[in-house]
């Protein structure tokens, strides 16, 4: 279902640790080394296994609009944090730092979420990436 | 799959039902309370004192070694290496005892169940059987397992296991270290609480390989948590991570095929019909 739920603010923050880019299932396509802030309208929220998405739908300078997929932590750890299917924007307004996926890598838009915040909840990645040997993906 | 995982566990279920109503063991008479939700107590790799990866210093041989290596170039390069969970291939033994998400114990007389949220269940007879002639592997294998009394109090205290007939592709962890692809593997673990803590619980677990130079032994510790919410994980439900043929993909929001890697072709679509610009 394509619904606008709300705005989605997406402001970076933290530059990741450099190291290997691996998780519980596969990060191993994005560029966690770099992070974009990213201002678009949330199309959807799929909160699935493995991983939930934010499909964003974001405004270029030319007028177009491109839909990014932002992967975040899976349904079974998120509902653990406050998080269910329910969880959506507005509420979702407050902030989104953005791995950078390299443009070299992807041809095609495509984010790991590096944290999301929701009223409620408590943030959506909630320590370092996955690299980090102590926190499940 | 998802819907024979479905019809699996609603089997399981009410096999336990039946189970349950005629023998109870948990907590009961001479057998450990094992109850409620078990997360595991350190991080996701598979000896938990020591990083993921090269870290491990896993006892590979040679061969294995640079099978690993080749598989973190991979990886590197934003494929899945040697991790073929990525496809929601199962974890299979002994990874599926990592517990990336909880696990619980069901202990019958005969049988010890682990359930996991995002694996299917072992099974760890405990009813005195041998080894089966011929068993059809499975990547959980199978296992047997006794309970011991090592105080002699007339309680037990310990489930040893073994498994075997194990299949692969396995992994021991996400970096994709590997085990043989001959998938000979032999586990054996020693389960028992803390004697302290009752809500710590241990597996010493000894992986037997030909892709190691010797027996590696690591001891993994879960937490009990008795007020449990459960959250089942079905990995195939809106996996984007495809793999066609050795190669790694993605798909996009609007379902399309997207490249994993830097100038990464797409794949071979000699069988479809091509279209004329």
């Amino acid at each position: 279902m394509r619904r606008r739920l709300a705005m989605l603010l997406a402001t970076g923050a933290l530059a990741l640790t450099a190291g290997p880019t691996l998780g519980h299932h596969s990060f191993a396509m994005f560029d966690r080394d770099n992070q974009i802030d990213l201002e678009g309208v949330v199309q959807e929220f799929k909160f699935a296994n493995p991983h939930t998405f934010i499909y964003l739908v974001v405004k270029q300078d030319d007028g177009s609009t491109v839909t990014w997929s932002l992967e975040g932590q899976s349904p079974g750890l998120l509902v653990r944090e406050g998080w269910t299917s329910r969880t959506s924007s507005p509420a979702m307004s407050s902030g989104c730092g953005l791995p950078r996926c390299a443009a070299a890598r992807r041809a095609a838009p495509g984010r790991r979420i590096r944290s999301a915040s929701a009223t409620g909840a408590r943030s959506m990645c909630r320590t370092a990436p996955s690299a980090s040997p102590n926190r499940p993906t | 799959m998802t819907n024979r995982r479905l019809i699996g566990s609603v089997a399981l279920l009410a096999l336990l039902t039946l189970a349950t109503a005629g023998a109870r063991a948990e907590g009961e008479g001479k057998y450990p309370d094992w109850g409620g939700q078990w997360f595991r107590a350190g991080g996701i790799q598979f000896d938990p004192t020591k990083p993921l990866g090269r870290g491990q210093q896993a006892p590979l041989t040679s061969e294995y070694r640079a099978k690993f290596e080749a598989g973190l170039a991979d990886v590197a390069a934003g494929g899945h290496g040697l991790n073929e969970h990525a496809s929601c291939l199962p974890h299979g033994m002994p990874r599926m005892m990592n517990v990336i998400y909880p696990m619980e114990f069901i202990v019958q007389p005969k049988i010890t169940y682990i359930l996991f949220e995002d694996n299917l269940p072992r099974r760890i007879y405990t009813d005195g059987r041998s080894w089966p002639a011929e068993p059809e592997p499975s990547f959980a294998g199978y296992s047997i397992g006794h309970w011991v009394d090592e105080a002699g109090e007339g309680r037990f205290n310990l489930l040893e296991i073994e498994t075997r007939y194990m299949k692969g592709p396995r992994t021991f962890e996400v970096s994709g270290l590997p085990l043989h692809e001959d998938n000979q593997t032999v586990v054996k673990e020693r389960i028992f609480l803390d004697k302290a803590k009752p809500d710590l619980l241990y597996d010493e677990i000894t992986t037997i390989d030909h892709a190691l130079t010797r027996p590696w032994t690591v001891t993994k510790s879960y937490r009990r948590e008795r007020n449990p919410v459960w959250f089942p994980n079905e990995c195939a439900e809106d996996n984007h991570h495809v793999t066609i043929g050795k190669d790694d993909y993605f798909t996009s929001a609007d379902g399309l095929l997207m490249p994993a890697k830097k100038d990464q072709p797409p794949p071979d679509l000699r069988y479809f019909r091509q279209s004329k610009k």
